[in-house]
């Protein structure tokens, strides 16, 4: 595959590739699970939504302002408990993916939000005007209409979490990032630090082609 | 401009009980008493966005409401399907007091009010035939029904090749048609338009006006129409208010306001629609008063039976003035005419203003033409 490693280094950059795709896939799966629903719970209930409530809106921002304003490195370590908790270890590529998909839930709850704010409130109001309940707006007018834009978050919250991953394999959560770090640098071996660099930097080109050729597909403008 | 004195026969924003056009006895389709609607505003300024507005539509007219921007008409006509709430006032649609109902209940009955936008606010990530579904799929029709309701409607406004077209792909004209495709899906017996045109060319305008009537006749529509547009409502209402700062100026058939307007705010609103405009070197080229003498312009509207040319000379005759017919004209409004005249009036102010009152006694309208200019 990268014919000037040493076939074990090969190997091992094959497992740490399979390691990386499964941190953000993971993280980016569960993080797209919940942000969803948190981001239609703050897109509603924020100012002039369709269910305005300061009670609900203002402390789930907070929460989501404090993991997102605080660096990943110590989030990391900060819920090592809660990580525990769900993943029964807290190292490991699985034990990773949980503060990663924490960190991503805040990013993309904004993202999105941002992405329903850009509705046109006309088609919203069409909506009403045609009797549609809160429920049926949110799903059949904000997150059609939004689908470009909640595309296009996506895309970037994957490409963010490349870069986390290589953090989270300071704690064990191995990947490329990790593999980069450990023989690359640490063992003088610039040729695997270049091989991890173009590696990523293909990976995160083709996430974003990808993430723009869909979002162009989706636009019906 | 004081030396014109008002109207004949002022106008009030009429009783709904009595208003003119609703049938005997009938019910007005859409009847609204003392709406007010307040906005707090920056530094706890309140803007009245409505004060006080009464109006009664009878089934199966097209009323028209016209008025400038920041008029209050949009919050008006979001007051009839209750998508503003009125601070004060009361909301009956169909017979039915919708501030008494409850969510359930109002949204069930939005459904059988359509509602059309200047912006068409169409979903741009349905097609056509899937728009036009949406208010059937909210109202939970199944969907063969819905299917073939769809057709129906675009055949209706003449759209059924674009039904798997999407909005960003159509014309102003068509995506204003899929609006009102959309709005008729559920069968609703009121069609609100809210500046239905303002959006599109004067031809493109003429086509959907022509639809929302023939639709009306068909379908035995009641429409509430918005416009900042006389021409709009000389070309299809039956009736009209005129509102200012949040209240309605006058309300009557739209022949009789537009031959007898009685607020200035609708003379000039009219002035731009059916007036004269004569050029400016045929005014200059007028001749000078004489000492004492003044000259004015005036634009003289006539719906009655009064032959002009005998009334003109009368007034000369009575007030010892001269009378110059710069131009004239035949209009018709609702397929009723009235003549419309560019005078130039020389004479003692005194007996300009008697004239003048004499004409309007006789009820013809007359108007500064300068204003109108
Ligand atoms: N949601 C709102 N919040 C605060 N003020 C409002 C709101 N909606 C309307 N207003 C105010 O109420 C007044 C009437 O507004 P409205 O939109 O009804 O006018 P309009 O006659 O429809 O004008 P236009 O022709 O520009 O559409 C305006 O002064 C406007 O600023
Ligand atoms: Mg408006």
């Amino acid at each position: 595959m990268i014919p000037w490693l040493s076939p074990a280094l090969q190997d091992l950059f094959i497992e740490s590739a399979i390691e990386t795709a499964m941190m953000v896939g993971g993280a980016a799966a569960i993080a797209i699970l919940f942000g969803l629903p948190i981001a239609l719970l703050l897109h509603a209930t924020g100012k002039g939504g369709l269910a305005q409530s300061g009670l609900v809106n203002r402390p789930l921002g907070l929460l989501i302002n404090a993991v997102r304003s605080t660096p990943f490195i110590i989030l990391m370590v900060a819920i090592v408990p809660f990580t525990r908790l769900v993943a029964g270890t807290s190292i490991g590529t699985t034990a990773a993916i949980v503060p990663l998909a924490l960190a991503a839930t805040a990013f993309i709850s904004r993202l999105f939000e941002s992405a329903f704010a850009e509705v046109d409130r006309g088609v919203v109001e069409a909506a009403r005007a045609m009797g549609a309940t809160r429920m049926q707006i949110l799903l059949k007018v904000v997150v059609p209409e939004a689908l470009p834009g909640l595309i296009a978050a996506i895309t970037v919250m994957l490409v963010s979490l490349v870069g986390f991953s290589a953090m989270a394999g300071a704690v064990g959560g191995g990947g490329l990032g990790d593999l980069g770090i450990r023989f690359g640098y640490q063992r003088f071996m610039p040729e695997v630090m270049a091989s991890v660099v173009v590696i990523l930097i293909l990976v995160v080109q083709g996430l974003q082609s990808l993430g723009d050729w869909l979002v162009r597909r989706v636009r019906r403008r | 401009m004081s030396a014109f004195p008002p109207g004949p026969t002022p106008r009030q924003a009429t009783d709904p009980a009595q208003a003119p056009g609703s049938a005997q006895g009938a019910e007005p389709a859409i009847q609204l008493r003392n709406l007010v609607r307040h906005f707090a505003g920056r530094g706890g300024v309140a803007t009245k966005a409505l004060d006080g507005v009464s109006l009664s539509v009878a089934a199966g007219e097209i009323f028209g409401i016209v008025g400038r921007s920041g008029a209050g008409k949009s919050t008006l006509i979001r007051c009839v399907n209750l998508l503003e709430r009125p601070t004060e006032g009361e909301v009956r649609v169909l017979g039915e007091d919708l501030l008494l109902l409850g969510d359930r209940a109002l949204r069930e009955r939005r459904r059988s009010i359509g509602m059309v936008f200047q912006h068409f606010n169409l979903l741009s990530s349905r097609t056509v035939a899937d728009n036009v579904a949406f208010p059937l799929e909210v109202a939970g029709v199944p969907q063969a029904e819905r299917k073939a309701r769809v057709a129906e409607v675009l055949g209706l406004v003449g759209l059924a090749e674009k039904a798997d077209a999407y909005p960003a792909q159509l014309s102003g004209g068509q995506k204003q048609r899929v609006g009102i495709a959309r709005a008729l899906a559920p069968r609703p017996s009121i069609l609100l338009c809210d500046e239905a045109t303002s959006a599109l060319d004067p031809e493109t305008t003429h086509d959907i006006l022509g639809l929302i009537r023939r639709l009306r006749d068909r379908l035995d529509l009641t429409v509430l129409l918005i416009t900042h547009e006389m021409a709009v409502v000389k070309e299809i209402c039956d009736r009209v208010a005129v509102m200012e700062a949040g209240k309605v100026l006058e309300e009557g058939r739209v022949f009789d306001v537009f031959t007898r307007p009685s607020h200035p705010t609708t003379r000039s609103f009219i002035a731009g629609t059916i007036g004269h405009s004569v050029p400016r070197g045929t005014v200059a080229r007028l001749p000078a008063p004489q000492p004492g003498e003044e000259k004015r312009l005036l634009q003289v509207l006539f719906a009655g039976p009064n032959s002009t040319r005998a009334v003109i000379s009368e007034a000369s005759r009575r007030f010892g003035i001269d009378l110059d017919i710069i131009s004239g004209r035949i209009d018709e409004i609702a397929g009723e005419p009235f003549g419309l005249m560019a005078l130039a009036a020389y004479g003692p102010s005194a007996q300009l203003d008697a004239a003048t009152a004499w004409f309007q006694e006789l009820g013809l309208t007359v108007t500064p033409l300068a204003e109108v200019n």
